[in-house]
C-alpha cells in the first residue's frame, strides 16, 4: 500500500505459516459518544478518539487474558541486529527453569528465529508480517491461541526489527523493553528517542565488545536517562552473560505477583 | 513508516462515524498529532491521499494540529518545551511528559 516502504495492513500476515484472518471493523459494539454540532450539510461531528483506539482495545483484551493466565509479558523492540534473539537464547537457557518462557517472534519473513528459540528450549510462535513494519495487537491475539499459556509464566514478544513503528502499538504487554547494542553507538538513545520514551526498560547489549569500540557506557546511560528519566537500564552481554543476573532478579521481583501460588 | 497503517485506522474511525450520522461524504478530517507520537506529519499527509482514494473521504481535506512536546519539572513544577531531553530548562532536574504523545481524531466534517 505505502509507496515509500510497502507498509500495509492488508498484506499477508502469517502465524506459523498460516494466513491470519483480518480483524474487521464493522462491529458497532464500541462504547463512545459523538456529538453533532450542526444538523445540515457541511456539519461537523466531534469524535475525540485515540486513532489507535481499536488496537488499544484489543491490546487491553490481550493484557487481561495474559493476566488471568498469570503470564508476565514483555514487548522487545530494537533495530535489526541488536542481538535480541541471541539474548533470548541465553535467557531461555539460564532463566527458563525459574520462569517457563514462551516467545512470539515477529519478522517480515522466515521462521529462522522461531527455530532458534525452539532449539534453545522454549515454545515459539512465528508471525511473518510480510510488508508491515510492526506487530499489532490483533496479530498477538491470534498468536496467543497457539501458545500453551498454562505452561508459560514469561512471554516475550520479539517485535520486528525497527526502532520507530513498533513503539506506537500497544500489544498488551506488561513491559516495553528497548534493546540497543554497543556497536550501534552511545548516542543511539538520542537518535531514536521515541523508543526510549515509550520503553520501561533498556538493555544495552554486547557490552563485551566495548574494549574494541569508541563507546562510553556511562555517557550512553546518562543520555538515556535524559530522554526518559524513568527508564530502568541493564548493560548486558548475550555472549558472556554479564549483567543478566540483575535483569533476571528484577523480572522475578516484578512477576512474583503473577505466580500461580499467590 | 507505519503512517499508512495509522491513516487506515483514521479512515476506519471517520467512516464509522460518518455512516452513523447518515453522511454521504467526508469533507475534512481533523487530527491532533503530538510531536512525540512517533508519526511523521508529511508521511501522514502522503498516506492520506493514497488511503482515501475511492472512499467516501476521496478529495477531503486533512487538518492536523501539531501538539508540542512539553514537560513539567518534578522538582520545581516549571513547564518547558522539550527538545529531546526531558530535563527542566530552569533547574536541570528531570521532568514528566505533559503533552506531545497525542494521536487523536478530533472531528470530521460531513455532508
Amino acid at each position: 500500500m505505502c509507496l515509500e516502504c510497502g507498509c500495509s495492513e492488508t498484506g499477508d500476515v502469517t502465524i506459523d505459516g498460516h494466513k491470519m484472518e483480518h480483524h474487521h471493523d464493522d462491529n458497532d459494539n464500541h462504547h463512545h459518544h459523538t456529538h453533532q454540532t450542526e444538523d445540515k450539510s457541511g456539519r461537523e461531528i466531534s469524535i475525540q478518539r485515540d486513532i489507535l483506539s481499536k488496537n488499544n482495545e484489543l491490546a487491553q483484551h490481550n493484557r487481561e487474558h495474559l493476566q488471568a493466565q498469570k503470564v508476565f509479558c514483555m514487548n522487545w523492540i530494537s533495530a535489526p541486529g541488536s542481538g535480541k534473539t541471541a539474548l533470548l537464547e541465553r535467557i531461555i537457557q539460564e532463566y527458563g527453569t525459574v520462569l517457563p518462557i514462551s516467545v512470539i517472534e515477529g519478522d517480515q519473513q522466515t521462521d529462522n528465529d522461531a527455530q532458534r528459540i525452539v532449539k534453545a528450549g522454549a515454545d515459539a510462535v512465528q508471525i511473518n508480517t510480510g510488508a508491515a513494519c510492526h506487530l499489532d495487537a490483533n496479530m498477538i491475539h491470534h498468536a496467543l491461541h497457539r501458545i500453551n499459556l498454562q505452561q508459560t509464566r514469561l512471554l516475550v514478544i520479539e517485535n520486528v526489527g525497527n526502532m520507530v513503528c513498533p513503539t506506537a502499538y500497544d500489544l498488551g504487554e506488561d513491559l516495553k523493553v528497548a534493546i540497543i547494542s554497543a556497536p550501534e553507538g552511545e548516542d543511539k538513545p538520542v537518535k531514536y528517542p521515541d523508543l526510549l520514551l515509550t520503553a520501561n526498560v533498556l538493555l544495552i547489549n554486547k557490552i563485551d565488545l566495548i574494549p574494541y569500540l569508541d563507546f562510553n557506557l556511562e555517557n550512553c546511560i546518562t543520555l538515556s536517562k535524559k530522554v526518559n528519566p524513568q527508564i530502568k537500564i541493564f548493560p548486558v552481554s548475550a555472549k558472556t552473560g554479564e549483567g543478566l543476573q540483575a535483569f533476571y532478579d528484577w523480572i522475578t521481583s516484578l512477576s512474583h505477583h503473577l505466580e500461580p501460588s499467590v | 513508516m507505519h503512517e499508512v497503517s495509522i491513516m487506515m485506522s483514521i479512515l476506519d474511525l471517520a467512516i464509522e462515524e460518518a455512516r452513523k450520522n447518515s453522511a454521504e461524504k467526508i469533507q475534512n478530517i481533523s487530527l491532533e498529532v503530538g510531536e512525540k507520537s512517533g508519526v511523521v506529519i508529511d508521511a501522514l499527509e502522503f498516506a492520506f491521499e493514497v488511503v482515501t482514494k475511492n472512499s467516501m473521504a476521496d478529495g477531503a481535506t486533512l487538518i492536523i494540529d501539531s501538539i508540542p512536546y512539553q514537560g513539567e519539572c518534578v522538582v520545581c513544577g516549571h513547564q518547558f518545551i522539550c527538545n529531546d531531553f526531558l530535563v527542566c530548562d530552569k533547574c536541570g532536574n528531570f521532568g514528566k511528559i505533559i503533552s506531545g504523545q497525542e494521536l487523536r481524531i478530533k472531528s470530521i466534517e460531513v455532508e
